[in-house]
């Protein structure tokens, strides 16, 4: 009994649809031509870049900038308007 | 320079507006001139369009979101149609390719980015949408209501917006706002909301428009970096009385705005030069100023009287 031929490979088969599963290439084409399961790879690479974030930040290689804080302010010799306005001689 | 044709504007005092939102009245009380430049000659730099457009599908992105959610989609079913959604807003047809811009924190994939991590991190989010008398969702809701000031020639002034979305926690119900920004979400950014002409006039519109006992607002911050975008939530409260003193003084602004409308002067506050994408322009000498306007700037007019479905 004969073997079965083997199949030829996908990629020299001209019938066989071209599949387009990176995010790059998902980014280049017209959305409206977009499958179910072409939108679905476009989030799990935001849920895989968001996981990856959040590890990064939990290990402290992100970290959020310090607010600027301004110098503490000497308040011994605030002056009122009124004695500003008498030193001035207004 | 020519004054466009704007719905918002007085037919009677050239260059007066008479509906007046958040947006242009900010951009009033941050400087006459600028307001000028952007509101009355309806004037724009080219980067602003990117920043416009990146909030206004971040904005309806979530809005449709939320729509789905309250028709009963399950939170996967809604994230697809929105992304879906997303794409094809950020996709040229004409052109056959994305959306392309020269900012790194605005570009299609930070969009998309931020939209996913945004309801991703609110999939479970106390905060239920207010279900109005109409049976409907309170979501983007416009507002157009007429205040009790008029000018000199008896228009009255009308105050207008958009409210992203009212909700209830905790039996309570806020105003439930949505920013992009580019910078750091401390409690510094937050504190920026009051006082805040923006967040008062939604806080007034609320209780004023809707009637509801709305106890503030809610505000969902998005900080977009180029390599991650980061939330934050705070509570924004407003008084009665902080609304009340807000509404005289935008009684106060427009006798100022008419003042300046009839002379044809809006002068400048040198004071909020700092960072003012007209820098360039305010800096150089008033015979040449035109020219660099009509060089620099693109015109985009700005309406709040039109709905926002009809700008995008």
């Amino acid at each position: 009994m004969a073997n079965d031929p083997e199949p030829p490979p996908a990629a020299a088969n001209p019938l066989t649809e071209a599949t387009v599963d990176s995010i790059e290439q998902i980014f280049s084409m017209d959305p409206r031509d977009l499958t179910p399961p072409q939108t679905d790879i476009v989030i799990a690479k935001m849920r895989e870049w968001r996981v990856n974030f959040k590890k990064a930040e939990a290990e402290g290689k992100i970290t959020v900038k310090a607010p600027l804080k301004s110098p503490k302010k000497d308040v011994s010799d605030r002056r009122d308007l009124s004695s500003l306005a008498d030193e001035l001689g207004l | 320079m020519e004054i466009p044709a704007n719905g918002a504007f007085s037919s009677i005092i050239p260059g007066l507006q008479i509906f007046w939102d958040s947006t242009s009245l900010g951009n009033f009380k941050k400087c006459p001139r600028y307001y000028q430049v952007v509101n009355v000659f309806g004037l724009a730099g080219r980067e602003s369009n990117v920043h416009l457009k990146f909030g206004i599908i971040y904005h309806a992105a979530l809005e449709r979101y939320d729509h789905e959610k309250f028709a009963g989609a399950s939170h996967e079913d809604a994230l697809r149609i929105v992304v879906k959604w997303a794409l094809e807003q950020t996709w040229d047809s004409s052109l056959q390719r994305p959306w392309i811009t020269d900012i790194p924190e605005k570009t299609r994939v930070t969009l998309l980015r931020s939209i996913v991590w945004y309801l991703d991190e609110f999939q479970n989010d106390n905060i239920k949408t207010v279900k109005l008398a109409n049976g409907l969702p309170a979501l983007e809701l416009s507002f157009n209501f007429q205040t009790d000031f008029e000018n000199s020639k008896g228009e009255f002034y009308n105050l207008c917006g958009h409210l992203d979305r009212i909700g209830e926690l905790e039996g309570q119900t806020f105003i439930n706002d949505r920013k992009t920004t580019g910078a750091t979400l401390d409690s510094n950014y937050f504190a920026n909301f009051t006082p805040d002409n923006q967040m008062s006039l939604y806080g007034f519109a609320g209780q004023i428009v809707y009637q509801l006992p709305v106890a503030g607002i809610i505000l969902d911050a998005c900080q977009t970096a180029v390599g991650f975008s980061r939330f934050g939530r705070q509570f924004i409260p407003r008084t009665r009385a902080q609304l009340e003193e807000w509404y005289e003084e935008f009684q106060m602004y427009t006798h100022i705005a008419e003042y300046y409308a009839v002379h044809g002067h809006w002068p400048m506050n040198e004071k909020a030069c700092f960072r003012c994408e007209l820098r360039p322009i305010c800096s150089k000498s008033p015979e040449t100023r035109e020219q660099w306007m009509k060089a620099g700037l693109v015109r985009k007019v700005w309406d709040p009287t039109v709905p926002r479905e009809k700008e995008r």
